[in-house]
């Protein structure tokens, strides 16, 4: 077991790198955005409040991930909605620590996607964002940016080609 | 791009590898047609998918929101204090009112367009494809459009600071003026930053030349150097010298890192088994950091090959590597059952202070 002490450059460097992946997690989990933020931030809150006595048996990563889930858990027990709630949560019980982690690298994958398509030309971007993301139909794009149909599919294929250069060697 | 690659992407891009289509005939059949190229954007294009479901948090009212709860504020209060932001700052809009002035009176306008001083971090995209990105109280001008694209010679006057990322054209090189100094590139990105007579840049990729106006001075700048120009004087450069990667903490037998990696990550790794005869051969990693480290500690490794490669499981994705290695003498300091037993890696510190390394700086010379 391996003792750490936080200092406020340490626990934010911890923040930036994983608090958008708790919320992405989370949201995976209850559908819900605001709330996985709300979530995500008391994940945050407590982990500052034990930083003197932390030990992490993993790795940070996942430390926040199980402390996440716990929160979360913690919050619809307070809700009183814990009997609709705990029902769903005692079936994953068992494949809690194997749905966290094997989640957690399907958004890790797509977290450096998202860096990557935020690295494209503006015009690119919003293009491949409407339809990867809206899943607006390259005609619904064409209509809605007053731009050609082949300007669309051009620019998607722009994106690919950018996107192999960026991710290669990181997915 | 190669007219192969090109169908390749018209293929994938128009979804007809998502719904399982054979591959056109004249794709496959093209001597010059690469599976692994094809199969890598058809990776790229499915896992974008991703992104449907994917959101972005604000991680600046997020951070002020935790830290207000966990009131972590005095800290960063006096953090703050080391460096009076506020001062420069307004140092530098003076700069900037009495320069943006000048600009205003002087400039012919009616051919140039000038973009609004940036409050946030600003992205402006020039009319050949070229983007800037203004940092807050910077501002472009630059001639429009027809204009810009018929001239000689690309050039945007900078007041401010802002991130280059220029389109290549070798038959119109692309120049950014400020007041006291310039920048010309081919095709490349880099910062600049201007404050009255003080100038800074640094190149990030490709090759561009530092120039001063009033007396011809210049400076070739690769990738990673910076520049520095106080308004008088020699111009100060700042050769790119790359950092080695901090030491491995720990030296320990393949076959015992992998069951470390079980336990820590809960990642597979598959040895093959035409090189299971090296695991137990002695790497070196820094078993104190994250998975991506160890495994980037591992590739330094002049002893290990190892290979990624993504497998879609039941639940999500999982990182596999294959992983062969030949000995070179090394023995382990680490191993499973200490791991087991609990006993902790070396810090990062302790192997610092071993080897004479300096974080962001490499090796003390002797």
């Amino acid at each position: 077991m391996t003792k750490v002490g936080l200092d406020t450059k340490t626990y934010r460097a911890l923040f930036d790198e994983h608090y958008n992946l708790i919320c992405n997690y989370l949201n995976s989990q209850t559908r819900d955005w605001e709330l996985s933020q709300e979530i995500a931030q008391k994940t945050f809150v407590k982990l500052w409040e034990k930083r003197e006595h932390i030990s992490f048996t993993t790795s940070a990563k996942s430390y926040l991930f199980q402390s996440a889930r716990n929160t979360l858990i913690d919050h619809f027990r307070a809700r009183k909605n814990f009997a609709t709630h705990s029902e769903a949560y005692t079936q994953q019980q068992e494949q809690v620590t194997e749905i966290a982690v094997a989640d957690d690298g399907g958004l890790a994958v797509t977290e450096r996607i998202a860096w990557a398509v935020d690295q494209l030309k503006p015009k690119t971007r919003e293009i491949f964002l409407l339809n990867k993301q809206e899943g607006l139909t390259y005609e619904e794009i064409a209509d809605y940016m007053k731009i050609s149909k082949r300007t669309v599919e051009y620019n998607m294929k722009n994106a690919l080609v950018r996107l192999r250069e960026l991710l290669k060697d990181r997915i | 791009m190669s007219r192969l690659e090109d169908k390749i992407l018209d293929f994938i891009v128009a979804g007809r590898s998502v719904q399982s289509e054979p591959l056109d005939k004249d794709i496959l059949n093209d001597p010059a047609f690469d599976q692994d190229l094809f199969d890598e954007y058809k990776q790229i294009w499915d896992l974008s998918d991703g992104l449907r479901d994917y959101k972005q948090a604000n991680l600046d009212e997020a951070w002020q929101a935790i830290a207000l709860e966990a009131a972590i504020e005095e800290e960063e209060k006096d953090e703050a204090k080391q460096v009076p932001l506020w001062r420069r700052l307004s140092i530098a809009a003076s700069f900037l009112i009495l320069i943006g002035s000048a600009l205003y009176f002087f400039w012919p306008r009616e051919d140039y367009i000038t973009t609004p001083i940036a409050e946030v971090n600003t992205q402006v995209e020039l009319p050949d494809g070229s983007v800037a990105e203004l940092q807050p109280g910077s501002s472009i001008r630059f001639l429009k459009e027809t204009k810009f694209l018929e001239d000689t010679a690309r050039v945007v006057f900078l007041t401010g600071e802002a991130e280059f990322n220029v389109e290549p054209d070798p038959g119109k090189p692309f120049r950014v003026e400020t007041e006291l100094t310039s920048i010309d590139v081919l095709g490349t990105m880099f910062r600049y930053k201007v404050e009255g007579r003080y100038s800074e840049a640094e190149n990030k990729e490709g090759l561009v030349e530092f120039g001063v106006k009033a007396d011809g001075q210049k400076q070739i700048m690769n990738e990673g150097d910076v520049v520095k120009y106080p308004g008088e004087g020699k111009i100060e450069f700042i050769e790119w010298k790359p950092v080695p990667p901090p030491p491995p903490t720990n030296n320990i037998r393949l076959i015992d890192l992998i069951q470390v990696f079980g336990e820590k990550y809960y990642e597979t790794l598959i040895m093959e088994p035409s090189v299971y005869r090296a695991s137990g051969i002695v790497v070196k990693v820094n078993l104190n950091g994250d998975l991506e480290s160890i495994l980037q500690d591992l590739q330094q490794n002049e002893n290990v090959q190892i290979e990624y490669g993504l497998y879609r499981g039941r639940t999500g994705y999982r990182q596999l590597s294959s992983i062969s290695a030949t000995d070179i003498g090394l023995s382990a300091d680490y191993t499973y059952e200490n791991f087991l037993a609990g006993k902790r890696f070396k810090t990062q510190e302790e192997i610092n202070q071993e080897t004479g390394y300096v974080e962001g700086e490499g090796y003390k010379e002797e």
